[in-house]
């Protein structure tokens, strides 16, 4: 079995005692892996494509359709698991700021700092929503990823610059 | 879903196992081009909302059965059948569809 399915399921058993986990082969080699994660009544499923990392879906995603998620580390999809499937048992759905920073295992108070703000800045960022873009660049940089704004439209999808660009 | 499920069901049985894939794969996108505003984008791996018919990488293996292909998704199995027989299911084992090929046999009837 691919390396990566023998690691998350072993970081699984570790980490969410108790849960059953069940891998679905793919029939060709280079296929994708299904991993069903179960724990007491709820259950998370990933898509595991080779070269591009485990795919989570959303409560409602129906027939056919993609993850909505993707980690590309065992590491990383075993900890949005536990987000899901442990005592707190949030929903499978859009992560909210507060998610984001406890999969990155950041305090307030460290983000803060790094961000350059106080303790309280962030509070209310994550229980208001409401933050200059700026900030939220900031803050995705400062837990190590990068905010990117696509626009999408029926007939094209487009990155934009928060400036206008200079003539 | 349901209507996906309802026009398969309808729809005149396939002889073999290409086009009951190809059946499936033109039912649904047909249901979602006229329900969902989102464009067909097949290729992309991540949700747009919209919902895809199986891909080869979506195989998984089916033990003992040679004449079913087993494609999983999120929450569902889709089994074709070498007579064009096809048939989606939960999971958790719920039939959603059972749907014949042209000789009258159901993809639990091959291999038996």
């Amino acid at each position: 079995m691919e390396a990566m399915i023998d690691r998350l399921i072993k970081l699984v058993v570790e980490r969410l005692p108790g849960s059953h986990v069940k891998v679905d082969d793919p029939a060709n080699a280079g296929g994708n892996y299904w991993v069903d994660v179960r724990l007491g009544k709820k259950c998370q499923t990933l898509e595991f494509r080779p070269g591009k990392g485990f795919g989570l879906f959303h409560e409602d995603a129906g027939y056919g359709e993609g993850p909505a998620e993707v980690y590309r580390t065992p590491e990383r999809a075993t900890q949005r698991l536990e987000q899901l499937l442990g005592a707190s048992g949030i929903k499978a759905s859009r992560l909210s700021m507060k998610d984001l920073r406890e999969l990155y295992g950041q305090s307030q108070v460290t983000l803060a700092k790094k961000v350059g703000v106080k303790q309280p800045a962030i509070s209310r960022f994550e229980n208001r929503g409401e933050v200059k873009l700026s900030t939220l660049a900031a803050t995705v940089k400062a837990l190590g990823g990068k905010l990117e704004v696509r626009v999408h439209f029926p007939d094209a999808d487009i990155p934009i610059s928060l400036v206008a660009s200079k003539k | 879903m349901k209507e996906f499920i309802k026009r398969l069901q309808k729809a005149p049985p396939a002889n073999a196992m290409e086009t009951a894939i190809d059946l499936l794969s033109s039912v649904l996108s047909a249901v979602e081009d006229e329900y969902s505003d989102v464009p067909c984008r097949p290729k992309n791996w991540q949700s747009d909302g919209r919902m895809y018919p199986p891909k080869e990488d979506s195989q998984v293996k089916c033990l003992d059965r040679p004449s079913l292909k087993k494609y999983r998704s999120k929450s569902h199995y889709s089994y074709f059948g070498l007579n064009g027989s096809i048939r989606v299911e939960t999971k958790e084992g719920e039939i959603l569809l059972d749907k014949p090929g042209q000789d009258g046999r159901t993809t639990h009837e091959l291999d038996v």
